[in-house]
């Protein structure tokens, strides 16, 4: 998984979007029981995981959740 | 530069998300978001602004026999205050847009076209009309709103006199004073509901709606988008023009045959539709059997062999399962036939279901007529009658029989 590469497509109603690998690494685990239950990502954002990456190289300086909240406060 | 209906700034106010559709700007969804406003309407209520359709006059005294010879239904047996679908075609038997003609009387039909192509239609209608039949198209002057759900006769006759409201499907008074404002009220919609079409003045459109949204207020009545109108459309498996139909298909293709009226001396479009014959390829309903959800424009599958195109899809949210229509080969176009949809690269397995995939209760509160000819499958089984089709029973936990290969929130995958 490279950086900027489709890590997996969430569907909704009207759209799908993709979701792109934040770092370059290798996904050594997925949470499978998103599958069966997707709405995991809007309930508990923090907690439903999608991958695990591993060997991670070119980590860039990501916001944590409270910078990102400030981020789009501003918009 | 996009037009507005008017209540485009209602919309703003109310939160509305606001996108372009068919040049003109309209909320997709509000804040309560697509699935609640489609629930809305299946379970209780909901308010559309469809300001953007188009609508035509024809008067004169060749009016009718301008409507029939542009439009593929045969409207010599339409009553004053009654409505028919219709197709109007072109010489090759493809489809310039789907609509619906009201008559008003003998010399005067009023014709409610799609938004997307009033232009078109209205340049057609105005070549093809025969002399002696004034067309005009009258849409700038005219705003629409739907009411549609269970409690819209409940929520409608708290601002209008509810023995003024028409008592069948398909029918229209004109000169309803709905919270003081003039309009025809129509027993018609494009959900799958029941429900009413409401017509009024532009002026009017702003008083209209918030006096039913007010009257709507202890009945659950959401305010809904485009979202939720394409999402209930397609659940009631009505089609959508520029999916189902467009110029290069014919209404035979999309299962319209029941508003094609071959008896007709002529119409436009009659001998190219004559001269094909059966078609080779025709609309069905999808339901996925395996994970993923069907989208348009995705290429269906028997085994290696590519038998047609989905036209619409999503994952619908009263019924809770992936559904689509597709245009496939006639030979394959049988309830129950196993197939394959290329979504994004990844073969899912859907199967061919009945259509309607949903069929909403008979409603206790007025006289609502199923209307006798439903969208025509293109199976060679025998439809099923109004009086033996089992309901969604709304009033006891809305559970969808299955019957034979009717589609079922419980049935195995």
């Amino acid at each position: 998984m490279i950086a900027g590469e489709t890590l997996c497509d969430v569907e909704s109603v009207k759209a799908v979007s993709d979701v792109f690998s934040p770092v370059t690494g290798t996904v050594s685990e997925v949470n499978e029981a998103l599958a069966d239950s997707p709405e995991m990502i809007n309930e508990t954002p923090y907690e439903a995981w999608i991958a695990r990456i591993e060997g991670v190289s070119e980590v860039e300086d990501f916001l944590d959740a409270a910078a990102y909240v400030a981020f789009c406060e501003k918009e | 530069m996009e037009k507005k209906t008017p209540l485009y700034e209602v919309h703003v106010s109310e939160g509305g998300k606001i996108v372009p559709f068919a040049d003109y700007l309209l909320p997709v969804q509000y804040p309560t978001g697509i699935l609640a406003e489609h629930e809305a309407v299946r379970t209780q209520a909901g308010l559309f602004d469809v300001s953007h359709m188009g609508e035509v006059m024809f008067s004169g005294s060749t009016a009718l026999a301008s409507i029939n010879h542009l439009i593929t239904n045969d409207y010599a047996t339409l009553g004053t205050g009654r409505m028919r679908y219709g197709i109007l075609c072109n010489e090759c038997g493809g489809c310039i847009d789907d609509l619906i003609v009201y008559k008003f009387g003998d010399e005067e039909y009023f014709v409610v076209v799609n938004a997307a192509n009033r232009e078109k239609d209205v340049a057609h209608m105005a070549a093809n009309a025969l002399p002696g039949t004034v067309v005009e198209d009258v849409s700038d002057g005219i705003a629409q709103l739907a009411l549609q759900g269970p409690r819209s006769r409940d929520i409608l006759s708290r601002i209008a006199d509810p023995t003024r409201l028409p008592e069948k499907y398909y029918s229209f008074v004109r000169h309803v004073s709905v919270a003081g404002t003039d309009c025809l009220v129509s027993q018609s919609g494009y959900t799958g509901e029941f429900g009413y079409e409401i017509y009024t003045s532009a002026e009017n459109a702003v008083t209209l709606w918030g006096a039913i949204r007010g009257a709507g207020e202890g009945f659950g009545l959401l305010p809904c988008g485009l979202g939720a109108r394409d999402t209930l459309r397609l659940e009631a498996s009505m089609p959508l023009y520029g999916h189902e139909m467009d110029d290069q298909t014919t209404p035979l293709e999309a299962s319209l045959g029941f508003c094609v009226k071959f008896a007709k001396d002529e119409f436009i479009g009659r001998d190219a539709l004559v001269a094909t014959g059966a078609p080779s390829r025709i609309r069905v309903g999808l339901v996925a059997t395996g994970r993923g959800i069907i989208r348009e424009h995705q290429d269906v599958y028997v085994g290696d062999r590519h038998i047609g195109t989905t036209t619409s899809g999503t994952f619908a949210p009263h019924l809770r399962r992936a559904i689509a229509m597709a245009i496939v080969d006639v030979t394959c176009a049988t309830t129950g036939t196993e197939m394959e949809v290329d979504v994004r690269g990844h073969r899912v397995t859907a199967r061919i279901v009945h259509m309607p995939f949903y069929k909403h209760a008979r409603i206790a509160s007025a006289t609502n007529h199923q209307p006798r000819e439903r969208y025509d499958h293109g199976t060679r089984s025998r439809r099923p009658q109004v009086h033996d089709v089992p309901r969604v029973d709304i009033g006891a936990g809305r559970h969808v029989y299955d019957r034979a290969h009717r589609l079922c929130p419980g049935c195995p995958r």
